[in-house]
């Protein structure tokens, strides 16, 4: 068994690009980064449940997986299996603020407390995509990178599914400590494949496997930056 | 065509799957701030969901919560400070297994909000429990952070599974699994915003269940390869699901749950008929109870074996819950019983559930089954053999 880097999509500050073949940015949309239900109705075609609740950071990752080809690359006889892995430093830092300042009126918010937890975001996509594997939110600390798709990688080894959805996400307004803003998500779609079982879909972007050690998902957005818009 | 960007050739799998075997606990709770009170306690069908001392101060619709006792903080770290509490219980469980070296102990922490400071007041935990482990493996001189799960009520059960996942391949030899979360006014006007709070203790799986009631602690588990450290309870499978139904309620067929144990009792290679006892989620909720209570009704094909569960005595610990549970899921292998289902007068759900108010015995306590959900769809199994 081998891995492939079957899809793949950056959401950032300036746009979204996937090898789906989207590619646009917030500003010819009109929209700040992460987009709007419209913008998401624009560039897919369809609409995405509850995306009007959803932080930057969420927006962010729905958009890349949409873009990254996820409802187009995992069958669906795969999907009872496929996990969804998304590591996170910052979390739902913004929704934490924006419902803990709800504290303070007669009723808390109560549409802001359920994404609190990032995960239920998570759970907004495994409805969106039908994955029905494991759902794994890991919290990273500052330089921590690729433990989500190592992770992802240990279930294909291990036979627990066939196909994985990895990513990253990060969304930040105004520098906070030692962060400064951030707006970037990226997403990859992983499929085990067999390794003399026929026709095998080049690489999304052509983008190189990660080697072992490397900071995985600053490398993969670096790679469809420098691809997608020649930077 | 050959495709450039994959992985080296693996073979068909690299697993080792190495027995994965229990070999200290530590747990902090309401009920007992050291494992063996708190297993005697909850055995004793006592209650820990008492009227709020250390919360009363916050508005909310419940006048109780399972709170650490007062006389717990006692220490440097400020009153309601998870640190405190997951070092606590982290120092039981290496000190069961006779202290090893540290170093030689990666650690997985579980934590829905871990440390609110810097959003609720001021301080740098932001919420985001990575950094909460890395304080933790700091003060306990730890080996590395494998990873920080926050996966919401399931957080307990998936950081174990991943835990086990990592020893079975031989990645690592010994894995301190730690569950922590502290009340706090957020999350508890969270859940009282939701109307998710029963005003007074929570009563799971009865008919008049009103939701849940709220809980804080630590549990932490030794996980290690070393069969001479074993306690004599190994971790055999784990699993976990996404119902891919509604990101805050569950399947109400409990399907995610059954696919969830499908898989961790597939990788116990063990059918469901051979499991002897079960230790259910059973938050108190009306959506959460009837869709546990089909799903295994469903998966045993009839009734079920005998099913217990704790938050109608300690409260929802949320990230905590999954790892104090299956510390009292292995309490019934060793004990042979299963604790009451405090709070329960009138079975309120499928009655293919076997549930009982009172303590009883086991018949046999070889296979214990330990189920979990939470927000996002999340479910999470685990089977444990004596």
């Amino acid at each position: 068994m081998t891995v492939a880097l079957a899809g793949l999509a950056l959401a950032d500050e300036m746009g979204l690009m996937g090898s789906s073949g989207v590619h646009a940015t917030w500003a010819d949309l009109g929209t700040e980064p992460g987009g709007t239900t419209a913008a998401f109705r624009t560039l897919f075609g369809s609409t995405h449940k509850n995306f009007r609740r959803f932080d930057r950071a969420a927006r962010l990752l729905a958009m890349a997986c949409e873009a990254a080809g996820v409802a187009e690359l995992i069958p669906g006889s795969a999907r009872q299996d496929t996990p969804l892995l998304i590591e996170t430093e910052l979390g739902c830092l913004q929704t934490d603020r924006v419902f803990a300042a709800s504290m303070s009126e007669e009723m808390a918010d109560s549409s802001a407390f359920p994404y609190t937890l990032a995960n239920t975001s998570l759970g907004e996509l495994a409805i969106r995509y039908g994955l029905r594997g494991s759902t794994y939110c890991l919290s990273v600390d500052q330089g921590q990178d690729g433990l989500a798709f190592a992770e992802a990688l240990r279930l294909l080894e291990d036979g627990d599914a066939s196909h994985a959805v990895v990513g990253r996400v990060e969304w930040l307004e105004s520098a906070l400590g030692s962060w400064q803003p951030q707006a970037q998500a990226v997403v990859a779609v992983l499929a085990a494949v067999p390794v003399d079982g026929g026709l095998i879909r080049p690489a999304a972007f052509g983008a190189p496997w990660p080697e072992t050690g490397q900071p995985v998902f600053s490398r993969l957005a670096e790679h469809v930056a420098r691809t997608a818009r020649g930077a | 065509m050959s495709c450039p960007a994959t992985g080296p050739q693996t073979g068909p799998t690299t697993s080792l799957n190495r027995p994965v075997y229990v070999a200290g606990r530590g747990v902090v709770s309401g009920l007992g701030t050291a494992c063996g009170t708190f297993m005697d306690a909850l055995f004793a069908s006592q209650q820990g969901i008492l009227p709020r001392e250390r919360s009363a101060a916050w508005a909310l619709p419940t006048t109780v919560a399972g709170e650490l006792p007062a006389s717990f903080w006692t220490g440097p770290e400020p009153v309601g400070a998870p640190l405190p509490v997951a070092v606590a219980a982290a120092r039981q469980a290496l000190a069961e297994a006779g202290d090893p070296d540290p170093t030689s102990v990666a650690l997985v922490l579980a934590s829905t909000k871990a440390d609110l400071t810097g959003v609720m007041c001021p301080g740098e935990g932001y919420g985001l429990p990575a950094r909460l482990a890395t304080k933790l493996a700091e003060t306990m001189g730890l080996g590395p952070v494998l990873a920080s799960v926050s996966t919401a009520c399931a957080s307990g059960l998936m950081a174990l599974s991943l835990a086990t996942r990592r020893l079975a391949r031989g990645e690592v030899d010994r894995v301190l699994v730690v569950g922590v979360d502290v009340l706090t006014e957020f999350v508890m006007a969270g859940f009282g915003c939701l109307h998710a709070l029963d005003r007074e203790a929570c009563r799971p799986f009865d008919t008049s269940r009103q939701g849940v009631s709220l809980g804080e602690g630590a549990g932490a588990v030794l996980l290690t390869t070393y069969g001479s450290e074993s306690m004599g309870v190994r971790i055999a499978g784990h699993g976990g699901a996404n119902d891919a139904y509604h990101a805050m309620r569950p399947a109400q067929d409990g399907s995610g749950l059954v696919l969830a144990a499908r898989r961790a009792l597939g990788r116990a290679q063990l059918a469901a008929s051979e499991v002897d006892v079960i230790h259910v989620h059973g938050t108190g909720t009306e959506a959460n109870d009837a869709a546990e209570a089909r799903g295994l009704g469903d998966l045993f094909a009839g009734l079920t074996p005998p099913v217990f569960g704790s938050k109608g005595q300690i409260g929802h610990t949320l990230g905590a819950a999954g790892v104090i549970e299956t510390l009292v899921a292995i309490e019934a292998l060793q004990r042979c019983q299963a604790a009451g289902n405090v709070g329960l007068e009138t079975l309120g759900v499928d009655p293919r559930l076997d549930l009982s108010p009172a303590p009883r015995s086991l018949p046999r306590a070889r296979h214990a089954l330990k189920v979990g959900g939470g927000f996002g769809g999340v479910q999470a199994a685990l089977v444990l053999e004596a």
